[in-house]
C-alpha cells in the first residue's frame, strides 16, 4: 500500500495568477445569492452588477498582462501568460457588450435576469480557463463548464419552440462533441504519458526522460490527434462538424448568439493553438494535412452557404464559419505571425461581429423581425444612427480597408504566405469575394432601397432648399425614427468605433498580440 | 532605385491628403446645411490651391541627372513588422494627378451643392472621404498604404452611386463593386507575395521594391494579379462591363469623380506599378495589353456611336479613351507615357465637361434620349456654344487639350508598331463621327419637343432637376451662373494645355524619362540593382 504525501505548496502568486477567473467566480455566486435574496425587479441591478464583475476581471487579467503573470501555476494545470490574457480582453469585452445588450431582450423576453448573467458568467469561466489551460484535463474542464452554460443560455427562451430546439440540438451534438475531445485527450495522454501540455511536448520532442522514443509515430497518436480535431472543429464551427451553428446561433436569444459567437470561438482557438500549434508542433506533418483541407472547406462551404440566406441571424453564423477559416488560414501557417493574427483576429472579430449582433438584438425588441434581412429595407431612411455602424460591421466583416476585419485578415493571409501557403491564401481571397456579395446585399438592403413608407411626400421641396428632416406618414409605426437607448448606443457605437480603429491603428494591439505569442511559444521551447 | 526628398520641411502632402477627411468629419458633427456646403466647398478649395502650389513648387530636375525622385515625402512608422509604414510623397505624374484630382473634386463638390439636395450632407461627407482616398492612392510610397487607400475608395463610392444613383442603381452598384472588389483581391495576393519575396512594400529607397525587382517567372504572375485590379479600374477592355452601368446610373457630381478621376487610378496604377516593379513581365504582356486596348477603343467608340441615351455616348467615349490611355502606356518609350499621363488630364476634363452638359441638359429637357431632343442650341445658345468646345476637344482640334496627349500617345504606339498606330487611329474618325452626331441630334435641327411636352417622370422630393427622378419643375431658361462657373475653369485649362502642354510634359517626362529606362534595361543608370 502506498500512502501519497501531497505537499500542499501553492502560494499566494499561483491565485494571484487566476484572480480573473476567481473573480468571475465569486461573482457568478454573488449573483445567483442577489437573484434570490433581492425581492422585486432587479433588471437592472443585475445588469451593472456583472458589468462590475467583468470589469473587475479586466482589470485583473490587466494586471497579470502587466507584469507578465505566471508561466506556469497550480502544478502547472494553468498558467496566466499574456496568450491567456490576451484572449481573455476579447472573451470579457464580448461578454460585457452582449450583457450591455441584454436588458431589453430580457425585458420582452421575460427571462429571469438572475440566472441569465449567472450562467454568462459561467461560460465566462469556462472559456477563461479555457485560454489559460495548461493540462488537458484542465482543458476539458473548462470545455464543459462553458458549454453547459451555453446549453442552458441557447435554450434560455423556454416558452419559443426554436429556442428550446437550439438548445436541446446544441446539447445533443455537442456533448458528442466533447467525447471526442476526451477520447483525444485519453489516447494522447496514453502515448505520451502526461496531461500536461509541456510534459507532452517535450515527449514528443524525444527529450523527455522515460518517454517511449516510438511515441511521434504510434498510431495511437495519429487517432488521438483526429479525434482531438474533431472535437475543436465541431466546437469552433469548422466544416464538416458546422450543421448545428446556423440553427443554434438563430434560435438562441440574440444576445448569447453574440456571445457565444466570438467568445466561444475564441477560447476554442486559444486551446486549440496551445494543444496542436505548441504542444504537437514537432509533430506537425500529422496535422498539417487536415487542418489544410477544413480550412478550405470552411471558407468555401461558409462562403457560399451565406449567400443563399435571408434570415440575418444565419448568415452570420454561416460568416462565422467563414471566419473560422480564415482563422484556420492564420493557424495553418504555424508561426509566431500566424498565432498573433489569430490572436489580433479575435480582437476585431469580436468588434465587428459582436457589433452586428447588437443591431439585430436592437430590432428584435422593437417588435419588427428582427432578424430576416428583408426586414431593414430602408432602414437608413428611417434610423441612420442604427444603418451606418452596421454598415461598418458589414464592411469590416467583408474585409474593406480601413477596417478592423481588414487587418486582421491581411495579417492572418500574409502570415500564410510567410509560411509559403499560398494555396490558402488564394482560396480566403478568392471565398472573400464572395462573402463581399453577402455582406454588401445587407448593406444594399439598409441603404440603397428604400422603404416603400418613407417614398410618398406631398410636398415637392423646391431644389435649393434641402429638407431638414424627412417626414414621416402620420400612418407609420411609432417607433420609425426612434431614439436608440442608450445602452444600444454606447454598445453598438464602441463596437463601431472598434471596428474602424483596429484598422486604422492596429500596431499597438499588433504588437500585443505578437507578445502574447512571445510568451507561449517561449512556455513551449518555441523559437 | 528610387529616391524621396522633402524640401519644403513640413509634410505639405499629408496636408493635402487628410484635409477632406477632417473636413469630412467636422461637416459630420453640424447640422446646418449651409454652414457644411461652404465647409465643404472650402476644404476642397484649399486642397486645390494647396495642391497648386506643391505643383508649382515641384522641383524639375535637372537635364544631367537621371533617376525617379519623389518630393516633398513625409514618412512615419506604421506597422515595421510586416513591411508597412506611412510613406506619401508625389513624382512628376503623381502631383499632376493630385492637382487634377482636387480640381475635378472641387467642382464635383461644388456641383453637389446645387444638384444634390437629397441628404446633401452626407452626399458631401462622402465626396470628401473619397477625395482622400483618392488622393491617397495618388501619393502612396508604400504599397500597403497603396492598397487600403485603393480598397477605401470603393467605400464611398459604394454609398455615393447606390444611395443617389438612378433607377438601375442597385444594380449597377453590385455590379461595380464586385468587379472592383475581384481585381483588388487578387492584387492583394500579389503584394503578400512581393513582400514575402522582399520583406518591404516600400517603393522607394535602397531596400524598396523598384531597386529589388523580383524573378522573371514570379513577375509574370504578379503582373496578371495587379494588372488585372488596374484594367478594371481603367476600365480596360474586356474587363469594362461595369462601368457603362455605373455610369449611366451616377448622380453627376459623383460621376464627375468616377469617371474623372477613379478612372485614372487605374491608368496611375500601370504607370506607377505595374511597369517599374515588374518591368520584364511589361515586356512579355505588351502587346496582349495593346490588342486589348486597341479593340476596347475601337468597339467602345462603335458603341458611342449607336447610342440613344445621352449619357451613354459620354460613358462610352470615355471607355474608348481610356483604352486609348492605355495602349499609350503600354508603348513603354517615353514619348507614349507622357502622351498618355497628357491625356489622363485632357480626358479627366473633357469627360466631366461633357456630363456636365448631359447633366445640364437633362435638367432642361426631363430626358435623356435623343429622341426627345434637337433644336435645343436655339433655344438655349449658352449651353451650345459652351458645350461645343467639349465635343471640339473630345474629337481632338488641335489648339485643345487633347490634340497634344493623343499625337504623342500614337508617336509612341508607331515607333513600337506601326500596324497598331494605324489601326488604332481610326478611333479618331469614330471619334469625330459620334461627337458629332451628339451635338448636332441635340443642339442642332428641327425643335423636337417642347418642355411642356417632355414625358415627365415620377415625382420625387428632395430632389433636384439634375437627379433622377427629377422634378416636375425644369430649368426653364438657358444656363445659371452657377452651371457656367462649373464649365469655365474646365474650357480654360482645355485651351491652356492645347497651347502650352510644356507645362505638364516638362514634369512628367523627368519621371517617366527613368521608368523607361528602368522598364527596358531592367535598371536605373548609377545604380546597381540587376533585374
Amino acid at each position: 500500500m502506498i500512502v501519497a504525501v501531497i505537499h500542499i505548496n501553492v502560494t499566494l502568486a499561483d491565485w494571484g495568477s487566476v484572480l480573473p477567473e476567481l473573480i468571475i467566480a465569486g461573482g457568478m455566486l454573488l449573483l445567483m445569492l442577489v437573484d434570490v435574496f433581492v425581492p422585486g425587479k432587479k433588471v437592472n441591478l443585475t445588469t451593472w452588477l456583472t458589468l462590475i464583475i467583468l470589469a473587475l476581471a479586466f482589470a485583473a487579467s490587466w494586471n497579470l498582462w502587466r507584469t507578465g503573470g505566471m508561466a506556469s501555476a497550480l502544478y502547472g494545470t494553468v498558467t496566466s501568460d499574456r496568450f491567456a490574457m490576451f484572449f481573455d480582453f476579447s472573451i470579457l469585452i464580448s461578454a460585457a457588450l452582449a450583457v450591455l445588450i441584454s436588458p431589453g431582450y430580457i425585458s420582452t423576453s421575460a427571462f429571469d435576469s438572475g440566472e441569465y448573467y449567472a450562467l454568462i458568467l459561467g461560460a465566462v469561466l469556462g472559456m477563461m480557463l479555457m485560454a489559460a489551460g495548461l493540462s488537458l484535463m484542465v482543458l476539458f474542464i473548462a470545455l464543459e463548464l462553458l458549454s453547459l452554460a451555453l446549453y442552458i443560455l441557447s435554450g434560455f427562451e423556454r416558452f419559443r419552440p426554436r429556442s428550446q430546439e437550439a438548445g436541446f440540438k446544441y446539447f445533443l451534438l455537442s456533448s458528442f462533441a466533447s467525447a471526442f475531445l476526451l477520447y483525444g485527450f485519453a489516447l494522447l495522454y496514453g502515448v505520451t504519458g502526461s496531461t500536461s501540455l509541456i510534459k507532452i511536448s517535450t515527449c514528443l520532442a524525444g527529450h523527455a526522460h522515460g518517454c517511449s522514443a516510438a511515441a511521434t509515430s504510434s498510431p495511437l497518436l495519429y487517432i488521438g490527434i483526429g479525434l482531438m480535431l474533431v472535437g475543436f472543429a465541431f466546437k469552433v464551427s469548422i466544416v464538416p462538424f458546422h450543421m448545428w451553428t446556423p440553427d443554434v446561433y438563430e434560435g438562441a436569444p440574440t444576445p448569447v448568439t453574440a456571445f457565444m459567437s466570438v467568445a466561444t470561438k475564441a477560447a476554442l482557438f486559444a486551446a486549440f493553438i496551445r494543444v496542436f500549434s505548441m504542444s504537437l508542433s514537432t509533430v506537425e506533418s500529422h496535422w498539417y494535412g487536415a487542418l489544410w483541407a477544413l480550412a478550405i472547406a470552411t471558407m468555401v462551404v461558409g462562403n457560399i452557404a451565406a449567400l443563399a440566406q435571408s434570415n440575418m441571424k444565419r448568415l452570420l453564423a454561416y460568416s462565422g464559419i467563414a471566419h473560422a477559416g480564415y482563422i484556420l488560414v492564420a493557424m495553418a501557417a504555424n508561426n509566431a505571425l500566424g498565432q498573433s493574427a489569430v490572436a489580433f483576429y479575435f480582437l476585431a472579430y469580436t468588434f465587428m461581429n459582436i457589433g452586428a449582433f447588437v443591431f439585430v438584438a436592437y430590432l428584435e425588441t422593437t417588435g419588427r423581425a428582427g432578424d430576416e434581412i428583408a426586414s431593414y429595407r430602408g432602414i437608413f431612411y428611417r434610423n441612420p444612427a442604427l444603418a451606418l455602424p452596421m454598415a461598418i460591421f458589414m464592411f469590416s466583416l467583408a474585409g474593406f480597408p480601413p477596417t478592423a476585419g481588414f487587418f486582421a485578415k491581411y495579417v492572418a493571409f500574409q502570415a500564410a504566405v510567410q509560411a509559403g501557403h499560398v494555396d490558402l491564401v488564394v482560396v480566403g481571397v478568392i471565398t472573400s469575394l464572395v462573402s463581399v456579395v453577402y455582406y454588401l446585399r445587407v448593406v444594399a438592403v439598409m441603404f440603397l432601397q428604400p422603404a416603400e413608407e418613407a417614398a410618398p411626400v406631398e410636398q415637392p421641396v423646391p431644389p435649393e432648399q434641402p429638407p431638414a428632416v424627412e417626414q414621416v406618414p402620420a400612418s407609420a409605426e411609432p417607433v420609425t425614427r426612434p431614439q436608440l437607448p442608450w445602452n444600444i448606443d454606447v454598445g453598438i457605437w464602441t463596437a463601431a468605433l472598434g471596428s474602424i480603429v483596429l484598422g486604422i491603428i492596429p500596431t499597438g494591439l499588433l504588437t500585443y498580440a505578437s507578445e502574447s505569442v512571445t510568451a507561449v511559444r517561449a512556455l513551449f521551447g518555441l523559437p | 532605385m528610387a529616391t524621396a526628398t522633402n524640401a519644403l520641411g513640413f509634410p505639405l502632402v499629408s496636408i493635402i491628403l487628410w484635409l477632406p477627411v477632417a473636413a469630412g468629419l467636422v461637416c459630420w458633427l453640424i447640422n446646418d446645411p449651409r454652414t457644411v456646403r461652404m465647409i465643404a466647398v472650402a476644404a476642397a478649395l484649399i486642397d486645390l490651391l494647396l495642391a497648386l502650389f506643391l505643383l508649382v513648387k515641384f522641383e524639375l530636375p535637372g537635364a544631367g541627372t537621371a533617376g525617379w525622385t519623389f518630393q516633398f515625402a513625409d514618412r512615419h512608422a506604421w506597422i515595421s513588422t510586416i513591411g508597412v509604414s506611412y510613406w506619401v510623397g508625389v513624382d512628376g505624374v503623381s502631383i499632376i494627378l493630385v492637382a487634377l484630382a482636387s480640381l475635378m473634386m472641387s467642382v464635383a463638390i461644388l456641383a453637389a451643392t446645387f444638384m444634390i439636395a437629397d441628404r446633401q450632407r452626407l452626399f458631401l461627407i462622402l465626396m470628401l472621404f473619397l477625395e482622400t482616398a483618392i488622393l491617397g492612392v495618388f501619393v502612396s510610397i508604400n504599397l500597403f498604404l497603396f492598397f487600403v487607400f485603393w480598397e477605401a475608395m470603393l467605400i464611398p463610392s459604394y454609398f455615393l452611386l447606390g444611395v443617389w444613383g438612378e433607377e438601375r442603381r442597385v444594380y449597377a452598384t453590385m455590379k461595380f463593386v464586385i468587379y472592383t472588389v475581384l481585381g483588388s483581391f487578387l492584387m492583394l495576393v500579389g503584394i503578400f507575395y512581393l513582400w514575402s519575396q522582399t520583406g518591404t512594400l516600400d517603393m522607394a529607397g535602397p531596400h524598396g521594391l523598384v531597386a529589388n525587382p523580383v524573378s522573371q517567372g514570379a513577375q509574370n504572375w504578379l503582373f496578371l494579379a495587379f494588372g488585372l485590379a488596374f484594367a478594371i479600374k481603367t476600365p480596360l477592355f474586356p474587363f469594362h462591363a461595369w462601368a457603362p452601368t455605373a455610369y449611366t446610373e451616377s448622380p453627376l457630381p459623383f460621376l464627375i469623380a468616377l469617371a474623372g478621376i477613379l478612372s485614372k487610378a487605374g491608368a496611375f496604377g500601370f504607370v506607377r506599378y505595374s511597369l517599374p516593379l515588374f518591368p520584364s513581365a511589361s515586356h512579355s504582356w505588351q502587346a496582349l495589353v495593346s490588342i486589348l486596348a486597341i479593340i476596347g477603343l475601337l468597339y467602345a467608340a462603335v458603341l458611342a456611336l449607336v447610342q440613344t441615351d445621352i449619357k451613354k455616348i459620354v460613358a462610352y467615349a470615355s471607355i474608348s479613351h481610356m483604352n486609348l490611355i492605355v495602349l499609350g502606356i503600354f508603348t513603354l518609350n517615353a514619348t507614349g507615357l507622357d502622351g498618355a499621363v497628357l491625356q489622363m488630364v485632357n480626358h479627366s476634363i473633357i469627360i466631366s465637361g461633357l456630363f456636365l452638359a448631359v447633366a445640364y441638359i437633362f435638367a432642361r429637357t426631363g430626358t435623356r434620349f435623343l429622341n426627345g431632343m434637337g433644336g435645343l442650341g436655339e433655344r438655349w445658345p449658352w449651353l451650345m456654344w459652351l458645350f461645343f468646345v467639349f465635343v471640339l476637344a473630345g474629337l481632338d482640334l488641335p489648339g485643345l487639350g487633347s490634340f497634344a496627349g493623343e499625337i504623342l500617345i500614337f508617336l509612341g504606339v508607331f515607333a513600337e508598331n506601326a500596324w497598331f498606330a494605324v489601326i488604332g487611329a481610326l478611333v479618331v474618325i469614330l471619334a469625330a463621327w459620334y461627337m458629332i452626331r451628339f451635338f448636332q441630334n441635340t443642339m442642332n435641327g428641327p425643335v423636337a419637343v417642347s418642355a411642356d411636352e417632355v414625358a415627365v417622370l415620377a415625382e420625387a422630393p428632395g430632389r433636384t432637376p439634375y437627379q433622377y427622378p427629377v422634378l416636375r419643375r425644369l430649368i426653364p431658361g438657358d444656363l445659371l451662373p452657377g452651371e457656367i462657373a462649373l464649365f469655365v475653369p474646365l474650357i480654360l485649362l482645355i485651351i491652356y494645355i492645347g497651347i502650352q502642354p510644356y507645362t505638364l510634359t516638362q514634369r512628367i517626362n523627368p519621371t517617366m524619362q527613368p521608368v523607361t529606362t528602368l522598364v527596358n534595361r531592367g535598371s536605373l543608370p548609377g545604380f546597381g540593382g540587376g533585374r
